[in-house]
């Protein structure tokens, strides 16, 4: 009995402690991605999901596969856009990640499903909206019977695994050598919900109040492309898109300074994590 | 470009909001980057000034009696030096509304003025680029008319941005064009018509020795003067961002910013021949340009010269020799089509780019040449001028092939159904020709309906099937494209690298480790720090011929300087732990070449301990291992190795079955100082292509029996290393040992100069029964013997 009142007792008296569960913890070592690989790997992995390759390159190119074989000859103006930086004769540092468009079809024959995420390069000061050095990531889909409408199916659904469930995508006509028709791809503005306007009535810092951001271009592969690179065009058909990382992270982590991409300051490194 | 909505309403009528037309032309392709509002004007008059006097009670001021229509005079007080009598100005009358001021009747010196008469800034407009002083307008206007409503002035500005392939739309006509089909509206052209040519006025030559210039259209004009433009084409151009000059000047402007024909007069009388000549510039020719400069030639270059010298450089700016002056009489106008790719070249070579050669550049039409000159006539002829006959030079006019199209081919490459009505209004209203070609059964009952389409000469940029497409798209709207799954095709095709990247960056990142992104290109200080830390960089870089900046020039030969860059900047008492995977390239002896490579980084404070001890070394070897470890399913060895940026007798080679997968170490203190760090740093490098192959890991069957572990304290000599002791171990308890590991080592005194001593602990276990104390000792002894004899360890008493 005796010794019941007492074990009881020592429960009690455990029972009784209370600590502070507000006390901070220690910090735990947390390791991190990158938040440009983590939109990456985000976009990249809708694709696999869907029976796509994943493909990388080297970031030195030709002047063949970054202009010639897109169906750029020299002289052509749509070079000007794509001011670029030379390390050999006739050798750049890409300036988009199109070239592994043609890498990847010299590679394989159709069908061909791939993205291409990567580092391009254009000669340009860095400045909050501009850098030199830049992450795209460039899709592909080649087989018979593929057309704009599986182009802008795709796209709604990556930006809906980037960005939430209510976003769609909106084309615009634009011009690029490489493809025919040409789209350039706008979707609804995460920061404003596509209205233009933020919950504080202020115009949308992210959209500028047009309630649609810019993600690049895209568009038919041009029928000289996928012929130069051993393809029928009587045969297949196919769509290209390239797609900018950093403003895709821009928005979703709501920065407003490319730069801070490149700083990797710990403390911002921890907060994106 | 700038777009002025007022201008574009001379040909269509739109009846939509500025923002509707910019949201319009957004659809079209041509997005507007910006909408230049315009001051909502209102209440000002066309007037004519019925006589201007001095005012009684002062100076400086003038007072005009102004008629702004019938029946209707105002007593007007100016302060403006360029009024006279008979003049046409436009009136703000009471209440109108100006550009930042609302007028009221007011009394000036005692005279009660009824309005004002106004300035060029009043209105909106650029002050400097009209009259000083009150506008002028020309006699004729229909005095008392609303000045506003006449030239459209409150019509907004939209700048708007032309893709390179649609040369044709830079130019108002062009982008109407686009608006009346897309709107289903008519197209008005603008009139080119004159009443009479004078054929005897055909007394210049043009001759083409360059096939570069593709076509010379030559017209002379003889009896206009030097004179300002009419206003309807001052306020055109200037809304479109143009300065006004003269008639003449403007006239060619305005034809140019019309119909994207760039045009050039010259003052024929000083033509030397009365001969213009396309050519090649000869080496050393110079000119003097319109802007003023002197321009040295050389034969890149393509000229428009008389029979002595050049008299504009083709394509980008005119010579001062040539130009039309107050004196000239005789005018030869120039509407030329040259090669746009040498255009480009020269404009670059020139470091010189005008509103001409941005046409010029992207290829004009040969055909509009003489449309635009016959424009340009009709408005010579306006201003006084008789014309002789239009005399085109140059290759013949291609004649162009028709484009076979199918209904199905817009279904392929859209997804989208389109009528067959509805792609022969689409192409029609752009100005293409469309024949239906014989009706064909296709797949199913379904016809498919087929077209000859045959493009306008202004769109050179249609040449096959899919540019058709793309037109009919732009006018059905790329809204109608609808958004569908693709099919999923099977492929082969692995993705290797990428996994490569991702498993290495998730094994990091549970380690605690932070990736990071940093700049490929570097200045040429980053291999200066090395070379005076003594430190030889193990590649030739390579360097960016073109440079933007020295920060830009040369690409990174390793990954290690940035991040020491970042362990200087953000060293703190904590540890740190970074990573990054990225290319460094180096240049080879034939061409500069990339390897992917992985980094890792600890940077952690320097704990007080012996010399021969790094315990940040160990941590981050032990790191390093799990990282190996995760990324292949196997443990990697440890074995001395060196490494250019790492300290010579702290660096290791992780080996994977042999095979190098990693090099880590404590980075050489050299850089560290050099880059003035003063915590401890350990880098590790693995080549991603060389990334081990996972391998599934096995499973053993742990020992149901308990195990027993003996701990031995062992004098050796201080070069043993670690793992030669544990070898020594394992050979002596085969079948036995459940592991071993040595867990100390100490120097000093107690032990004999010239020895360390070190702790290894034994764990004995049998897979198929229990060891016993006596067999443990058994082991044990066989396990000194093997020491003994492999590393000559002695028992430390």
């Amino acid at each position: 009995m005796q010794a019941e009142r007492l074990a009881q007792r020592a429960v009690e008296a455990q029972l009784a402690v209370a600590i502070d569960v507000t006390f901070p913890a220690p910090p735990p070592r947390a390791g991190s991605l990158h938040p440009l690989r983590r939109t990456l790997e985000d976009a990249c992995g809708y694709f696999e999901r869907r029976g796509f390759a994943v493909l990388l390159g080297p970031e030195i190119e030709t002047e063949y596969n970054s202009f010639d074989g897109l169906n750029i000859p020299a002289d052509h103006p749509a070079r000007e856009g794509l001011d670029s930086m030379y390390v050999g004769p006739g050798l750049l540092l890409r300036p988009h990640t199109s070239p592994m468009q043609i890498r990847a079809m010299r590679a394989n024959p159709p069908p061909l499903a791939v993205v291409t995420p990567g580092k391009a390069y254009r000669r340009d000061a860095v400045d909050a909206r501009h850098s030199y050095m830049f992450h795209q990531i460039e899709g592909l889909l080649v087989a018979p019977g593929i057309h704009m409408g599986h182009l802008k199916g795709m796209l709604t659904g990556m930006c809906r695994e980037l960005f939430g469930a209510n976003q769609s995508v909106r084309f615009r006509p634009s011009f690029f050598p490489f493809t025919e028709p040409s789209a350039e791809v706008d979707t609804t503005c995460p920061g404003c919900a596509g209205r233009g306007v933020r919950d504080n009535a202020q115009t949308c810092r992210t959209c500028g109040g047009s309630g649609w951001i810019e993600l690049g271009g895209s568009g038919m592969v041009h029928p000289n492309v996928l012929r130069d690179a051993g393809y029928d065009p009587e045969h297949v058909t196919g769509w290209a898109f390239g797609v900018g990382i950093e403003r895709i992270a821009m928005v979703r982590h709501d920065i407003d300074d490319i730069r801070v991409f490149f700083e990797n300051d710990p403390v911002v490194l921890a907060q994106l994590a | 470009m700038k777009l002025p909505i007022a201008w574009l309403r001379d040909y269509v009528d739109l009846a939509l909001s500025t923002d509707e037309i910019a949201e319009r032309l957004a659809v079209l392709g041509f997005p507007v980057e910006e909408i230049v509002r315009r001051p909502k004007l209102s209440g000002v008059k066309i007037g004519r000034l019925e006589s201007v006097a001095k005012h009684p009670n002062a100076d400086r001021l003038l007072v005009c009696q102004v008629d702004v229509g019938p029946g209707e005079r105002l007593t007007i007080a100016t302060g403006a030096d360029n009024v006279a009598e008979g003049q046409i100005v436009p009136v703000a009358t009471i209440g109108a509304e100006l550009a930042g001021l609302s007028i009221g009747p007011r009394s000036m010196r005692g005279i009660a003025s009824q309005g004002m008469l106004c300035s060029p800034d009043e209105l909106g407009l650029e002050p400097g680029w009209f009259d000083d002083g009150i506008l002028q307008l020309e006699q004729g206007l229909p005095v008392g008319a609303d000045f506003v409503e006449t030239f459209h002035l409150n019509d907004d500005v939209l700048d708007v941005e032309i893709t390179s392939n649609r040369v044709d739309a830079m130019c108002v006509l062009g982008i109407a064009r686009e608006l009346a089909a897309s709107l289903g509206l008519v197209l008005r052209e603008p009139d080119s018509s004159i009443p009479a040519i004078d054929e005897a006025l055909c007394d210049a030559r043009v001759t083409i020795e360059s096939p570069d210039c593709k076509r010379f259209v030559a017209q002379r004009f003889s009896g206009a003067r030097v004179a300002t433009a009419p206003f309807w084409m001052r306020v055109r151009l200037a809304l479109a961002g143009q300065r006004p000059i003269d008639n003449l000047v403007d006239i060619s402007n305005f034809v140019m910013l019309e119909t994207a024909q760039p045009l050039h007069l010259y003052d024929f009388e000083k033509l030397a021949g009365g001969h213009l000549i396309a050519r090649d510039a000869r080496e050393g020719e110079v000119l003097r340009t319109l802007d003023g400069e002197e321009r040295i030639l050389d034969p890149r270059f393509l000229v428009i010269a008389d029979e002595r010298e050049p008299q504009g450089i083709a394509g980008l700016k005119g010579g001062v020799a040539s130009e039309v002056s107050s004196q000239t009489r005789e005018l030869l106008l120039e509407s030329a089509t040259f090669t746009g790719a040498r255009i480009r070249r020269m404009s670059v070579a020139l470091g010189l780019r005008t509103e001409a050669s941005t046409r010029h550049e992207k290829g004009l039409p040969p055909a509009l040449a003489v449309v635009a000159a016959a424009r340009a006539a009709k408005l010579l002829h306006e201003q006084g001028a008789r014309a002789g006959p239009a005399v085109a030079t140059g290759e013949p006019l291609e004649s162009r092939a028709p484009i076979g199209l199918g209904e199905a081919d817009v279904r392929a490459l859209l997804g989208v159904d389109v009528s067959a009505a509805a792609i022969e209004r689409a192409l029609q209203g752009l100005g293409f020709e469309v024949r239906r070609a014989n009706e064909q059964a296709a797949s199913g009952q379904q016809t498919s309906r087929s077209f000859a389409v045959t493009p306008p000469y202004w769109r050179g940029d249609v040449r096959i099937r899919e540019d058709l497409v793309e037109e009919i798209a732009r006018i059905v709207g790329y809204d109608t494209i609808p958004a569908e799954p693709p099919p999923v095709f099977p492929q082969h095709i692995a993705s290797t690298a990428y996994d490569d990247e991702r498993r290495t960056a998730q094994a990091l990142l549970t380690l605690g480790y932070r990736e990071a992104v940093n700049f490929s290109l570097q200045p040429a200080s980053v291999a200066e720090v090395y070379a005076s830390a003594g430190i030889a960089p193990r590649a030739r870089p390579v360097e960016v011929r073109n440079p933007l900046s020295e920060d830009q020039r040369y690409l990174r030969f390793s990954l290690v300087p940035a991040m020491l860059a970042w362990a200087a900047r953000y060293e703190s008492a904590e540890a740190l732990r970074l990573f990054e995977i990225g290319h460094v390239f180096e240049q080879g002896s034939e061409q500069p070449f990339e390897t992917a490579m992985c980094a890792w980084m600890l940077v952690r404070p320097r704990p007080d301990e012996p010399p021969f001890r790094d315990s940040g070394f160990l941590e981050f070897k032990g790191d390093s291992l799990a990282v190996l470890r995760v990324v292949s399913g196997r443990d990697a060895q440890a074995c001395s190795a060196t490494h250019p940026e790492l300290h010579p007798g702290k660096t290791a080679s992780l080996l994977l079955d042999g095979v190098d997968a990693a090099t880590i170490g404590a980075v050489d203190p050299r850089l560290i100082a050099a880059y003035g760090i003063r915590n401890a740093v350990y880098v590790a490098l693995a080549r991603m292509n060389d990334l081990p192959s996972y391998h599934m890991p096995r499973y053993t069957a742990p020992s149901k029996y308990p195990a027993i572990a003996r701990d031995l304290a062992l004098i050796v000599a201080p070069e043993i290393p670690a793992m030669d002791v544990e070898h020594a171990v394992r050979a002596g308890a085969e079948g036995v040992l459940a592991a071993v590991r040595v867990f100390d080592e100490y120097r000093g005194p107690q032990i004999e100069d010239g020895k360390k001593s070190v702790a290894v602990r034994v764990v004995l276990q049998r897979a198929d029964r229990t060891l016993t104390d006596a067999e443990a000792d058994t082991h044990v002894a066989a396990i000194l013997e093997s020491l003994r004899e492999r590393v000559g360890a002695a028992i430390r008493r």
